[in-house]
């Protein structure tokens, strides 16, 4: 016939004969048994390797007693979120064991815990941990001295580096060691444990954030008359030269980078609501931000309103260039306040447009601008009157001749 | 064979006005040579990093040896085919090869960085059996000693007989026995050097393939120099004759070089039958559909080089009149000449290059020096040694 | 009688010009064979993952270092304004990084430096052996051997070596030596590996960078292109590179496998082989030159003299 029929054996593969329910039910029930046993600890359960056990255990078979993980396992899966929580986890963490050319990197565990959390947890760091055990130092894997190890794993420095650089150069590009380093110049050997304030963050390490121009609040509360805010961000910052720390303080990398929408930002008491507003706005009235949803927005802060209108040069600078304390408080309204630098003789009076000749670069200001305005020129006429002898305009002030008495 | 036939010292003044201009443009090479070698081939040269090397390499080096091939193809004819006609001819091209191996030797010192190591391939310990260079090298050197060898009798004979100096004359009489009796050994070794190194030096460029215009790269590039350089031999030995026929106002051998021409053709067939086949198996030709400047040159090295000569001189007319033949000749130099520097300098084209090689004013100006050194000295030795053969006494004037 | 003796003359001097010619036999038979890819796995090499480098430049620097050359601060090297131009290795700065943006996706940075090839077109073109491959890997530059021709710097297919022009007296070929005094001197790994901060630079043996590197592609086909420059490039070379974009964009020469000494070796060892070709050209010559030769001739066939001297004296006078 044919050579299946000769060697039945290597050809069925099914169980096809009555008598072959037997043995079935057999490995059914072990089946059952082995499950029945590991049930209760299925989270402590194995991934699915494929089979290649030795991958993590060193002995041939391990049980959730002795588990025998090897430290440096490299399995061919997804390491697991482990079970624990950063809650434990330092703060800073110095790391020296690489500093040579450079100081120990004071590295900000929490606030890298923090963005881990957003995102896979301590696994994303701490990638080849041993489920259910404590995380192993980096180096009991990872060479400390380059070209000792094994080449398919990074040393410790390229393993940190790694970790730290793949986001930081992404995000701003920048290479400089001095980002996370402090060199090891003049001899300097003590090192500084600040972490990097939120303002260094911005822009340094983290992505620049594109600023919203206004802000529309709805306050719609129980207890409370519908209301809105309109925050003009983007003037706010130019006006005041704000720095993002200045409100932002309290946030968390959560509050954008939210994990889901069903995070909402928590409700926080009126004081802790208004905090960041009250740092300036502390004197004002409720009406000067809040307003009926039916009418239109209130105007914006008229600084003529403070007996001082801007014009000319103080309106082109910014708040704080003049007002240097915060809660703004009124400057004094004479010029050498701020112009401290200023006096008769040395103030050029060429950046106004008028040069000033011998006779009147020696007047004091206020002779001219009467009244203390600097903001408008004066006339000649309310100085020289016209018969006295002084003829116009041949000899108004204006460049000074060398052949003038 | 009749007394006229043999050479003799030549009997003219050698200060002339072209002799002054010669040692004027020696004199400038000597400025610009002092210049490189005391501030270094960066200041002299257009050299750079892209670029290693200049006309010192593509015309001192490689057109030199190239247009030096007269020695060993009129050698071979003469001696090797026993074509003993031309016996007249072989002095001087004997001495034109001499002589261009040697400015050679002295262009290659100015180009390399440390010429003070010239002499290092001649060390068994650093032998780099490998490199085509090193054969190149080790040829070169003992095809100048077999020149070398090759023309002591010329020197010799100058002092046989000399009666007020009777001790040199014995001695030279005795060196004379000698090398006469062991001549057809180095006659034979000259040829197979020249064979060699010929070749090599065209195997040169093809380790460079990815930086060689595909017009010009060939496995064959060392094959076809050996072609061109047997091409070019005999008519660098007519244009020679006739210009110095000219030059000492003599009666320019047409009898003899007639008959050498109908040897070119030829050589230059051959020549030409391995340009258009290697196209033809390589297709390149599809490179000549672009215009650039190596499609051009390539142009002009076949076509004025080698295609216009070999019509010219496969017509009787052509090789019957001295202008003609001149010109024909000189084309077929120009041609050879054309295709080394094509080779060394056109056709490199590095791959990261900036900007294209020019060479500087001392390059040109110590090239052309040594090109001017080599007709001076070619021309003092005519004068004291028997190199030239008068063809007509009374035409001298 | 006298045609005897010539003729007796002519075998002896023959046989006499042979034997110097082949005694260097020897030599040439020894390097008749080539080195094959196969043989070089146990060099060692260096792996460049370029997917890795964020182009800080501090190879550069350690490079610098290492080889002597007088370099500035190290914070210097964080210049970036550097990469606005592609540079090439010079005679002083045996490696550089050059970056590469291409449009949105992220700018790549490739570090130029000599590949040490298996089988290194400069050391094959050298004549005086002032280049050559060591055990290890590297290729090295012996410069009392060289003689500065330059032709190292023609045949090389990546246009490495460097010379020193502006050196009058004592020039030399520069280049990248895979720091082989260093290593040679204790340390564990050329200057520029140990100081790569990404450690995107991975020193190890050839044949197992190799393996490591096609695993990474096979496991991250998504990240890599399908090729490792060096692996076959020119022969092979002790340097491999992987990328994630083609090799054409980021400043790489297209190079053939074919080791580029092949060709001129093959030819050189052809038309010496066993001095053979030499020698038959030689006899063949000798036999044309004895055959065509007529008895009537007998005393011109020899020297360029002729029989009679001229009265020279008059004639320079």
């Amino acid at each position: 016939m044919n050579a299946a029929s000769t060697k039945p054996g290597r050809r069925s593969t099914g169980a096809t004969k009555p008598n072959a329910h037997g043995p079935v039910c057999f490995v059914a029930g072990i089946l059952f048994a082995t499950w029945a046993v590991y049930a209760p600890a299925a989270q402590d359960r194995p991934p699915n390797v494929g089979g290649d056990c030795a991958a993590c255990h060193s002995c041939d078979d391990p049980s959730p007693q002795a588990r025998c993980l090897r430290a440096c396992a490299r399995p061919a899966h997804e390491p697991k979120p482990t079970s624990l929580t950063n809650e434990f986890a330092p703060h800073i963490v110095i790391l020296g064991e690489l500093a040579d050319r450079y100081l120990p990197v004071p590295f900000d565990h929490a606030g890298h815990a923090a963005m881990a959390n957003m995102t896979r947890g301590c696994v994303v760091c701490h990638h080849h941990t041993p489920q259910g055990q404590e995380h192993p130092s980096c180096k009991s894997c990872h060479a400390l001295e380059p070209g000792t190890g094994d080449i398919h794993m990074p040393g410790l420095k390229g393993a940190y580096h790694r970790q730290c650089m793949n986001c930081h150069v992404e995000w701003s590009g920048d290479t400089h060691c001095s980002v996370c380093h402090q060199p090891r110049t003049g001899g300097t050997t003590s090192l500084k444990l600040s972490t990097p304030s939120k303002d260094d963050i911005i822009g340094q390490m983290h992505p620049p954030i594109p600023e919203p121009e206004v802000r529309q609040y709805e306050i719609a509360r129980d207890g409370i008359e519908p209301s809105r805010v309109l925050f003009r961000h983007k003037r706010h910052i130019d006006a005041y030269g704000l720095r993002c720390a200045d409100c932002h303080h309290e946030n968390s990398c959560v509050r954008c980078h939210a994990r889901s929408n069903s995070d909402a930002p928590p409700v926080k008491p009126l004081n802790e609501h208004h905090q960041p507003c009250f740092a300036c706005h502390e004197n004002d009235a409720c009406e000067s931000c809040h307003y009926e949803t039916e009418q239109p927005p209130p105007a914006m802060f008229d600084h003529a309103g403070t007996r001082w209108p801007l014009t000319r040069y103080h309106r082109e600078a910014g708040c704080r260039d003049c007002h240097t304390v915060v809660p703004y408080q009124s400057p004094k309204t004479e010029c050498n306040e701020c112009h401290n630098d200023w006096a008769p003789g040395t103030f050029d009076h060429a950046v106004t447009g008028q040069t000033l000749d011998a006779l009147h670069v020696s007047i004091d200001c206020a002779e001219c601008h009467t009244n203390r305005q600097f903001d408008r020129p004066p006339t000649c006429g309310a100085c020289h009157d016209a018969d006295s002898g002084i003829s116009f305009p041949d000899r108004r002030p204006g460049p000074v001749n060398s052949n003038n008495p | 064979m009749t007394s006229h036939e043999h050479a003799a010292p030549v009997a003219r003044r050698l200060l002339t006005p072209g002799v002054l201009m010669l040692l004027a443009l020696v004199g400038a090479a000597m400025i610009f040579a002092i210049i490189r070698f005391a501030f270094g081939l960066s200041v002299a040269t257009n050299l750079d990093q892209q670029h290693p090397w200049g006309i010192w390499i593509a015309i001192d080096v490689a057109t030199g040896v190239a247009l030096a091939a007269g020695g060993f193809t009129s050698a071979a004819l003469v001696y090797v085919f026993n074509r003993n006609r031309f016996h007249s001819l072989v002095r001087p091209a004997l001495l034109t090869a001499m002589l261009g191996y040697t400015f050679v030797g002295m262009g290659l010192m100015a180009d390399l960085g440390r010429y003070y190591n010239i002499w290092h391939p001649a060390l068994p310990s650093m032998w780099q059996g490998n490199s085509v260079l090193f054969e190149v090298g080790m040829c070169v050197m003992c095809y100048l000693t077999v020149l070398y060898i090759e023309f002591l009798p010329l020197v010799c004979e100058r002092f046989i007989g000399d009666t007020g100096r009777p001790r040199l004359a014995r001695l030279c009489a005795r060196i004379d026995r000698v090398v006469r009796r062991t001549m057809f050994v180095f006659i034979l070794a000259g040829v197979v050097l020249s064979c060699l190194h010929q070749s090599s030096l065209g195997h040169l460029m093809v380790i460079a393939p990815t930086k060689m215009h595909a017009l010009w790269y060939t496995p064959l590039l060392g094959l076809l120099f050996l072609l061109s350089a047997a091409a070019v031999g005999f008519p660098m030995i007519i244009v020679e004759s006739l210009w110095s026929s000219w030059s000492f106002s003599r009666q320019p051998e047409m009898h003899l070089l007639r008959e050498l021409a109908r040897f070119i053709p030829p050589l230059l067939g051959v020549y030409l039958a391995f340009i258009i086949g290697n196209m033809a198996v390589r297709e390149t030709y599809g490179e000549l559909r672009t215009v650039s400047p190596q499609t051009v040159c390539f142009g002009i090295e076949v076509a004025a080089g080698v295609v216009l000569p070999l019509v010219m001189l496969l017509m009787d007319r052509v090789r019957r009149s001295p202008r003609l033949l001149l010109t024909a000749c000189l084309l077929i130099v120009f041609g050879v000449a054309f295709n080394r520097i094509n080779v060394f300098l056109v056709a490199y084209q590095p791959p990261f290059a900036e900007r294209a090689y020019f060479p500087s004013v001392g390059e040109i100006v110590v090239t052309t020096g040594l090109m001017a050194g080599l007709v001076l000295v070619y021309r003092v030795i005519v004068t004291y040694l028997p190199v030239l053969t008068p063809t007509s006494r009374s035409v001298a004037t | 009688m006298k045609s005897s003796a010539n003729r007796r003359w002519f075998l002896k001097s023959l046989a006499l010009a042979g034997a110097p010619v082949v005694c260097p036999t020897v030599e040439a038979d020894e390097t008749d064979g080539h080195e094959s890819g196969a043989t070089s796995s146990g060099t060692m090499g260096v792996l460049m993952d370029i997917t890795q480098c964020v182009g800080c430049r501090k190879c550069e620097y350690a490079c610098g270092q290492a080889a002597g050359f007088n370099v500035p601060p190290i914070e210097t090297f964080d210049d970036r304004a550097v990469f606005e131009n592609d540079r090439r290795p010079g005679p002083a700065s045996y490696t550089v990084v050059n970056r590469y943006a291409a449009g949105e996706s992220p700018e790549r940075f490739v570090k130029v430096n000599c590949l040490h090839c298996n089988e290194p077109a400069c050391a094959s073109a050298c004549l005086v052996g002032a280049l050559q491959k060591t055990a290890t890997g590297a290729v090295v530059y012996d410069p009392w051997k060289c003689m500065g021709c330059r032709y190292c710097m023609v045949a090389c297919p990546f246009q490495i070596p460097a010379y020193e022009y502006d050196n009058a007296f004592t020039p030399q070929v520069r280049k990248c030596t895979m720091c082989a005094d260093r290593i040679a001197n204790g340390a564990r790994v050329p200057a520029c590996v140990e100081i790569c901060p990404k450690e995107c630079l991975i020193y190890g043996r050839r044949d197992e960078l190799l393996a490591l590197a096609h695993d990474r592609i096979r496991q991250h086909p998504d990240r890599y292109v399908e090729h490792i420059y060096g692996e076959h490039e020119a022969g092979g070379a002790s340097w491999l590179y992987l990328s994630d974009r083609r090799f054409a964009d980021l400043g790489f020469v297209a190079v053939p496998a074919a080791a580029p000494s092949h060709l001129t070796e093959t030819l050189q060892h052809a038309v010496f082989k066993h001095w053979a070709p030499p020698a038959c050209l030689y006899g063949l010559l000798g036999a044309i030159m004895w055959l065509s030769r007529r008895p009537d001739d007998e005393p011109k066939t020899s020297p360029a003299v002729p029989t009679m001297p001229p009265r020279l004296k008059g004639a320079v006078s």
